[in-house]
């Protein structure tokens, strides 16, 4: 295993040359290519681009729920590109929480289960994971929706469930892919309320998002645009987002 | 995966149709294993070899074969003391097709024999009802029968109504006369007497099997010293003092031995015999020969043996496959159910292996109860399955056979559970993470 970004210069995430190529029959689709990206703790990075242009598939090879085709990836310092499936299920139990559009969460399961799923996974003990769980859930503001199934809840409240279960095993990374996508504005400005304060407690958070204002949270933007980052810079506020939205969507303000 | 429970109660309906389609099909394999696993067992013990004296003749290009009445009741004895291998030897007179009269009613019997008890010992019979006669019967030449099971039912209605009742006999002619294949007797003649004889016990072959029928195994017994009384006159179906079979029962790995020994000893007597018998004119186109077979109860289990094991293979082939392909099926059903939740618990971080675990254990929980259902189900299974099938005719299922058949299917789902589990489980998880969340429920 090469060493590479490490933890000690505060760099958590590294991808060198990072490609990633689909094959749809004869057709290849390059999704990603050349990919070079560092990311520091405690970051709050945004990451932006026009459909297809692959914003979720860089989050995905950033998360280990995809591998790429081509290049490296180091997380605090550990390659983990070529891990066996068994260690890279326990590199995504300890070290990321997801948020997905959609939520993503267990049905048949209430609010305090689904938080408790990563915590099984990690070995937790029942009563302590009823425990984290409760804190986690009173902590996104659902104190009293415990009990409650998805289908009892509001999309908004599954977020912040959602986001509960992220924190589950206290993770290095929390990787939100368009969390307020599916949410009226109240909801989603309450969800980016939340990983905000996340991020000022110390978490490192990247959002995938097509919303400017979901972006401007960040500290950081990255563009995308047909696989590659087209610009990396620092957000200073949402009129430099929407003026970069409009630039790779190719529209003049 | 986590909260099984609930999963399986989200998923019942599937879930509560493969645990019948297991049931039913792990109760067939029970009722197929308790009703034939007893006739497969592979025989063992004494081996039987039938003795015979055959007349080979050339009629129109073909060998014309028959058997000759020509052995003694000594020749068993002989035999015995002459080749330590066998353990037991009897002599056989019979006669197929006997017609004989009870109470004046006119029947027909698929064969009378005489023989002496050692005949009750090769075969093993067993007596249901009275006794079987023995030694002073033989010598007594006694007027005495023992029956078949099946003929006392015919005979009599049941085994203990039979006892000490009266069979009468009758000669060959008049059982052709009575049957209507012989319009007279030629004149001057009288057919031989009737003999009369009081059934003193009801037997069963211990491995009777209804399908089979063997001419030579007589539905009435009287002693061979009653023969021997008569003094060479004929009397009922017996014409000839003389034995058609000789009966050798053997240890099975000396059987070619015995058979070896048998040739080397018989032919010489009984070509002298044929000699001193006469008839050589008549017969002198013919060619004699002793034949020794496997003709006993070896050779019929092994034929049994290999018959009902080919069946039993098949059967249980069939209802495991079926249980198989249900519980494979249902698996993939739910698996495939499950694509998205089985994605999103690897992406929470359980491992391929892990949730290949968790489906087996899950299938094989339920192929269990499958197979609970498929022993409870069972009883009335065979039930239904007895008026279709003569399977269960060899009488009640031994306790060990059955709990044989309940552990080998508990054993079968079990292993069934494993593979069935453990496929769609890993072929649902191995796809890509993105994808698998991607899909619609």
């Amino acid at each position: 295993m090469s060493v590479e970004g490490d933890g000690r210069t505060g760099e958590l995430l590294r991808l060198v040359g990072v490609s990633r190529l689909f094959h749809a029959g004869s057709h290849v689709v390059t999704a990603l290519q050349e990919i070079h990206l560092s990311v520091r703790q405690t970051e709050f990075v945004s990451i932006m681009g026009p459909s297809g242009s692959g914003k979720s598939t860089l989050l995905n090879i950033l998360g280990g729920l995809d591998a790429p085709t081509s290049g490296k990836y180091w997380l605090q310092g550990r390659e983990i590109g070529g891990l066996p499936d068994r260690e890279l299920a326990r590199v995504r139990n300890r070290h990321f929480g997801y948020v997905f559009q959609n939520y993503n969460l267990f049905p048949e399961l209430t609010a305090l289960e689904n938080v408790e799923v990563p915590m099984i996974y990690a070995g937790v003990g029942r009563r302590e994971r009823r425990r984290r769980a409760t804190v986690l859930l009173e902590q996104v503001g659902l104190g009293a929706r415990l009990h409650h199934r998805p289908a009892e809840l509001s999309g908004g409240e599954q977020q912040r469930v959602a986001i509960a279960r992220a924190l589950a095993n206290g993770p290095t990374v929390l990787l939100a892919d368009e969390p307020t996508g599916n949410l009226p504005s109240n909801q989603a400005r309450q969800i980016m309320e939340l990983l905000t304060r996340l991020n000022r407690q110390g978490m490192t958070v990247i959002v995938v998002t097509h919303d400017p204002s979901v972006a401007a949270c960040g500290q950081r933007l990255i563009s995308l645009r047909d696989g590659r980052i087209v610009a990396d810079e620092a957000i200073t506020g949402t009129s430099d987002v929407a003026a970069r939205v409009a630039q790779l969507e190719g529209v003049s303000l | 995966m986590p909260f099984h429970w609930r999963l399986l109660k989200a998923g019942w309906f599937t879930t509560v149709l493969v645990i019948l389609q297991v049931g039913v099909a792990a109760g067939a394999l029970v009722v197929i294993l308790t009703h034939l696993l007893p006739h497969v067992t592979w025989p063992r013990g004494a081996t039987v070899l039938e003795v015979t004296y055959q007349r080979v003749e050339e009629r129109a290009g073909m060998a014309m074969r028959q058997a000759e009445p020509v052995f003694r009741p000594e020749d068993a004895l002989l035999v015995r003391g002459e080749i330590p291998a066998i353990t037991e030897a009897a002599a056989l007179v019979v006669q197929p097709l006997v017609a004989l009269m009870v109470d004046d009613r006119p029947y027909l019997v698929r064969s009378a024999g005489a023989t002496d008890p050692g005949y009750f010992r090769l075969w093993a019979l067993e007596a249901v009802a009275g006794t079987l006669f023995g030694a002073a019967e033989m010598a007594q030449g006694a007027p005495v029968a023992v029956i078949s099971e099946a003929a006392a039912r015919q005979l009599f209605g049941s085994a203990e109504d039979a006892l000490d009742r009266e069979l009468m006999l009758l000669s060959v002619e008049e059982g052709l006369l009575l049957q209507g294949l012989l319009a007279g007797f030629p004149s001057g003649t009288t057919p031989p007497p009737r003999a009369v004889f009081r059934v003193v016990g009801v037997y069963r072959f211990p491995s009777a099997d209804p399908e089979t029928v063997d001419l030579r195994r007589p539905e009435i017994i009287v002693p061979m010293g009653w023969l021997t009384a008569q003094h060479g006159k004929p009397a009922g179906p017996f014409s000839d003092p003389f034995a058609d079979v000789l009966y050798v029962s053997a240890p099975m790995e000396q059987e070619l031995a015995v058979q070896q020994a048998l040739e080397v000893l018989l032919s010489p007597l009984l070509t002298e015999r044929r000699r001193l018998q006469g008839g050589e004119e008549a017969r002198s186109r013919s060619s004699w020969q002793l034949e020794v077979v496997r003709g006993g109860q070896a050779q019929l289990l092994r034929e049994q043996h290999r018959a009902r094991a080919a069946v039993v293979s098949g059967l249980v082939f069939a209802a495991v496959l079926a249980a198989g392909v249900a519980l494979v099926t249902g698996n993939l059903v739910r698996m495939s159910g499950r694509r998205r939740a089985i994605g999103l618990a690897r992406v929470l971080g359980a491992s391929q292996r892990r949730i290949v675990q968790s489906a087996v254990v899950e299938s094989m929980a339920i192929a269990l109860v499958g197979g609970m259902v498929g022993l409870a189900a069972s009883w009335p299974l065979e039930q239904l399955a007895a008026p279709l099938s003569d399977f269960g005719a060899g009488g009640t299922t031994p306790f060990g056979a059955r709990l044989a058949a309940y552990g080998f299917c508990l054993v079968v789902t079990l292993i069934g559970g494993l593979l069935a589990g453990w496929y769609p489980a890993w072929e649902v998880s191995r796809g890509g993470l993105a994808e698998q969340l991607r899909e619609e429920v």
